[in-house]
């Protein structure tokens, strides 16, 4: 069996399931990192590569709002849901929950 | 210490458009620190860097829009293009270099006369490849641009090209290829030789090498057929074209050949009947050196090439025949086929 084709497809799979999870996260305050890190103790996989570009296109994208904090020593950005990100939030876990359905309908007849 | 960060920063953000520059920078930095403790030895920021991946990746992530010189979607089109493309420009340019190196050496002795020509062809010939290669990818570049600009696809359905019919007798594609590069080549040397007639084509007189005295045409009767060869061989193009695209005999290449076929040998034989073609001086010279009547050279001269016309035109109707017996049997053939099938399917509706 072939290992980077099994490797190429999964990434594949969770690459639409990375912008849901971090859509998830955002209903608070975080800045990268700690997004980074709670989602680690989550076990979701996403590499740091991905996920700091991905906050930055969802900014623009107009579902993020995003304000440096610059009390501290270490200036950080934080990002929060905005009103159009909470909405498609709502409309894309919707979406996810009727395709979980619909796949584990087709994995019972599989059977 | 925190240099490497800061060139790795900069390795990223170098590649992104300039109005992003600065924001990915501050953003990269914040995240980057932190990541790692407070004074943070060399290795550890090694290790970050590297979870971090190359800058070249990375710096692709945070780019808005993927990038392409030509797009997946127009990459088979490129290809198909630029072979043409490319054989249709090597192929011309090895003509005129090669006559134009062997006529004109540098070199002295043989063995130098070979290697320069070899040489010169060969990196003339590379060199046109690499125009070609250019002009085709700048050409495609300007195409997706435009489409990217009116980001409309203009795609409908009616402009699907027309399924290989069955039972067609097939052009063979190397076979159109080859026609293709003959005519190019054929009347690239034709039309060079025209151009320069009273250079390469005439009496030669052995002196200090071989050097032509009296040229066998008239000059004046030449130069205004130059401009309709060289349309004529454009045109010839165009039909080996036109029989790659379509692929199978049809109506179409056949018609557009034929116009083609009966242009070019109007063209030649118009040519080569003018009264006065030949030159008088090599008439003269010719006649001196045989000693004949000038008079009965030039009449043996003008018969030759008007039997010369008479063949070449009995040729060319008998292609011509064949061309269309061809077409038009493969039509009859396709029509046979389909009345049968229509038949068929009938007979199993009456059942």
């Amino acid at each position: 069996m072939d290992k980077t084709l099994l490797q190429n497809l999964s990434t594949e799979l969770r690459r639409g399931t990375q912008t849901l999870a971090v859509l998830s996260q955002l209903s608070k305050m975080e800045y990268g990192y700690s997004l980074l890190q709670s989602l680690e103790e989550k076990n979701v996989a996403i590499e740091a590569g991905t996920l700091y570009p991905l906050l930055r296109r969802l900014e623009s994208q107009g579902l993020l709002i995003s304000e440096w904090d610059v009390s501290e020593s270490r200036p950080r950005k934080y990002y929060l849901l905005s009103e159009d990100g909470k909405m498609i939030f709502q409309r894309l876990k919707n979406e996810w929950n009727s395709i979980v359905d619909e796949m584990n309908i087709l994995f019972k007849e599989e059977k | 210490m925190n240099q490497l960060i800061e060139r790795y920063i900069y390795d990223v953000t170098r590649r992104l458009p300039e109005s992003s520059r600065d924001e990915v920078k501050k953003e990269l930095r914040a995240n980057i620190f932190d990541m790692l403790k407070e004074n943070p030895s060399n290795e550890e920021i090694e290790k970050v860097l590297l979870t971090l991946g190359e800058p070249r990746v990375l710096a692709n992530e945070y780019r808005p829009k993927k990038r392409y010189l030509i797009s997946p979607e127009w990459m088979d089109d490129y290809v198909r293009v630029l072979k043409i493309v490319m054989i249709i420009f090597a192929s011309i340019t090895l003509v005129v270099s090669l006559i134009e190196n062997i006529l004109n050496p540098e070199a002295v002795s043989i063995i130098g006369i070979i290697a320069e020509v070899f040489a010169k062809v060969v990196s003339e010939v590379v060199q046109s490849l690499i125009n070609a290669f250019a002009i085709v990818t700048l050409i495609f570049f300007g195409i997706e641009a435009a489409n990217i600009k009116s980001k409309k696809s203009n795609w409908i359905p009616e402009s699907l090209p027309q399924l290989p019919k069955e039972n067609v007798s097939k052009i063979s594609k190397s076979g159109a290829i080859a026609e293709l590069m003959v005519n190019i080549i054929g009347g690239t040397i034709f039309i060079f030789l025209l151009m320069k007639n009273a250079l390469y084509l005439g009496w030669y007189t052995s002196g200090e090498g071989w050097t032509i005295t009296h040229p066998l045409f008239t000059d004046s009767l030449v130069q205004p057929f130059i401009p309709l060869f060289i349309i004529s061989v454009i045109f010839s193009v165009f039909v080996s074209l036109t029989k790659l695209y379509y692929g199978h005999r049809n109506i179409q290449v056949a018609f557009i050949y034929t116009l083609q076929k009966v242009l070019s040998t109007v063209l030649f034989i118009v040519f080569i009947n003018q009264t006065g073609l030949i030159s008088t001086a090599f008439l003269t010279e010719a006649s001196n050196y045989f000693s004949v009547n000038g008079n009965e050279i030039k009449n043996g001269i003008e018969d030759a090439f008007l039997g010369f016309s008479i063949f070449l035109g009995i040729i060319v109707t008998i292609d011509l025949i064949k061309v269309w017996i061809k077409t038009f049997n493969q039509g009859i053939k396709s029509h046979i086929n389909r009345i049968s099938k229509l038949a068929e399917h009938n007979q199993k509706n009456n059942r």
